[in-house]
């Protein structure tokens, strides 16, 4: 049975002001965020089904540093919250990423959950061994409540749309050394201990050696606020009970940061900033650092360069049309279409990629930059739907260029024959067929 | 890895089951998905495969694609059999001819010199 204590740490996840925030612990069967929060990361525990000691410990220990690390690399957006979940029912699927992402998405209880509009970001992964050696693998998915990925482009009163080409991902297996995880196991020990400054005295420890609070407050975990950052150290203030002081945020291992270890982090860090402009587009947040789109685009290459070839293409077309995407946003629309072409050319077999490139080339053409003929143009989108003939966007996209042709005519210095006028009537008609929804069974 | 979904009744649980004794005692399923690339296009043809047999085409052309180009183009280890490679292409082409829309979206087309699929 779940033990449900008064929580006041949890109340106030709800009405404090949150620049910076995270909580150790959390229970996945009850998972909080901070609902102000603009973006939240959750990181879930890494599995590991086998028997081995020392990876037992590495799977509880992980955890905290990759949570730790993303403090560190994210404190520079404010209005984010960074929750490092356990599970204290080994064993049963509380933890499962679709469980966890239901709760705190579902419907409000006690300011619990992301609020609306507001993004979120999980992170969870599998440790397993094969052939001798110990690899870790991390999985990704990301959102916004009550919103979708996608941008629009308007020429006169058409609308052409487009979204990413994946809210969920898998990276490439990092291998790890038994060193590295001997250094895993101190790097934990030494940061979850409290200090009195940066590099000063140890006043005390959060967490036990197993990765337990020490001090159990129930399923709400010690959450705190971070109040200042030094360098790699932040000071943290606890909500509720727990000790107060610095700790140090940035773990190595060996003589690399876990975020080269581990390219994901830099993932993380850049969807994170992504997440965090779109958020305040949509919403009244704090508005985020001016430089917070370049802060993402940094380390989304960081992470195209760190993984090289252990990533996947659509991994790569997520970052170029994340990237797309931001450079849309603040009206830099011809770096926006190289970003949406690098995309479509690192994953072709990608709807979404391709659509986006094709209507970017759409709206530059009508904007009188480009080459692209209008038939070019049509079969741009032609080759997005061809990979995915029942996509909405690409469909919608596709008529509402033959209604721009039909109407305002192709680009100056191009002319379209009757004949031709005539056959985009009919292919229009043709793919607003496709596109209407079915007809209810007749009775 | 050769995958043994070829088999006349191919399904998803196929690709994670009937591969798996082939790993031997101590491997792990993760085996075959140790890079991203090999986790999409295994997962995808499954997908794919699943969608084909419920004759669910509209479902199963887009999954067969990302698949048919992760195998393609992912330098995956022990390079996949040509007859797979034929196999996942052929049946991708099935399914979109197949599927009313597929056919209707080439019709569209104005140039008909491209001759690279975006599958492959």
């Amino acid at each position: 049975m779940i033990r449900r204590t008064p929580i006041l740490a949890a109340i106030a996840l709800s009405q404090a002001p949150v620049s910076l925030a995270g909580i150790w612990n959390g229970d996945c069967r009850e998972p909080r965020v901070f609902t102000a929060a603009a973006v939240n990361v959750i990181i879930l525990p890494y599995t590991y089904p086998g028997s081995d000691r020392q990876l037992i410990n590495t799977s509880r220990h992980l955890g905290i540093l990759l949570q730790l690390n993303t403090l560190l690399s994210l404190v520079k957006y404010g209005s984010v919250g960074v929750v490092q979940l356990e599970n204290f029912e080994p064993g049963t699927n509380w933890c499962d990423p679709g469980v966890v992402e239901a709760k705190v998405n579902g419907p409000v209880i006690r300011g619990y959950q992301v609020g609306s509009h507001r993004a979120l970001v999980l992170l969870w992964g599998r440790i397993y061994e094969e052939g001798g050696q110990v690899f870790v693998r991390s999985y990704t998915r990301f959102l916004r409540r009550d919103a979708d990925e996608r941008t629009t482009l308007r020429i006169g009163n058409l609308s052409f749309s487009g979204t990413l080409p994946a809210q969920s991902l898998s990276f490439g297996a990092a291998r790890l050394s038994r060193t590295e995880l001997e250094m895993i196991d101190s790097e934990f020990d030494r940061l979850i201990t409290v200090y009195d400054s940066p590099n000063g005295s140890p006043m005390g420890r959060v967490l036990d050696r197993h990765g337990r609070l020490l001090e159990r407050r129930g399923e709400a975990g010690f959450a705190f606020h971070v109040v200042e950052v030094r360098g790699d150290w932040m000071r943290i203030v606890p909500l509720d009970l727990g000790p107060r002081g610095w700790i140090h945020a940035n773990p190595e291992i060996g003589t690399l940061p876990l975020g080269r270890k581990m390219p994901e982090l830099s993932f993380l860090e850049g969807i994170s900033g992504y997440l965090r402009m779109r958020v305040a587009k949509d919403r009244e947040v704090v508005t985020p650092p001016r430089a917070a789109g370049q802060w993402a685009e940094s380390a989304f290459e960081r992470f195209l360069r760190d993984s090289e070839s252990n990533t996947t293409p659509l991994a790569r077309a997520v970052v170029k049309s994340a990237n797309g995407i931001l450079e849309t946003e603040a009206g830099d629309f011809q770096r926006a279409q190289r970003s949406f072409e690098e995309a479509a050319a690192q994953a072709p077999f990608s709807v979404e990629a391709r659509n986006l490139a094709a209507i970017g080339q759409i709206y530059l053409a009508y904007h009188g930059i480009g080459e692209a003929q209008w038939k070019q143009l049509s079969d741009n989108l032609i080759d997005a739907a061809e990979v995915d003939p029942h996509n909405a966007d690409v469909l919608l996209n596709l008529e509402n260029y033959y209604r721009l042709l039909l109407t305002s005519g192709p680009r100056p210095n191009e002319r379209i024959s009757p004949a031709e006028l005539g056959g985009l009537r009919q292919r229009l008609a043709s793919v607003e067929r496709i596109h209407a929804p079915p007809r209810p069974a007749e009775k | 890895v050769i995958p043994l979904f070829l088999s006349s009744q191919p399904n998803i649980e196929g690709v994670y089951t009937v591969d798996y004794p082939k790993l031997g005692s101590g491997s792990s399923v993760e085996h075959l998905f140790r890079t991203g690339n090999e986790f999409q296009a295994f997962a995808n043809i499954a997908l794919g495969i699943r969608a084909f047999n419920d004759k669910d085409y509209a479902k199963a052309g887009p999954f067969l694609c990302r698949g048919e180009y992760y195998l393609k183009n992912a330098s995956l280890p022990g390079a996949p059999a040509a007859s797979l490679v034929q196999y996942v292409g052929d049946l991708r082409k099935k399914a979109g001819g197949q599927d009313p829309a597929a056919r209707t979206i080439r019709g569209l087309r104005y140039s008909t010199n491209r001759t690279v699929s975006p599958c492959e």
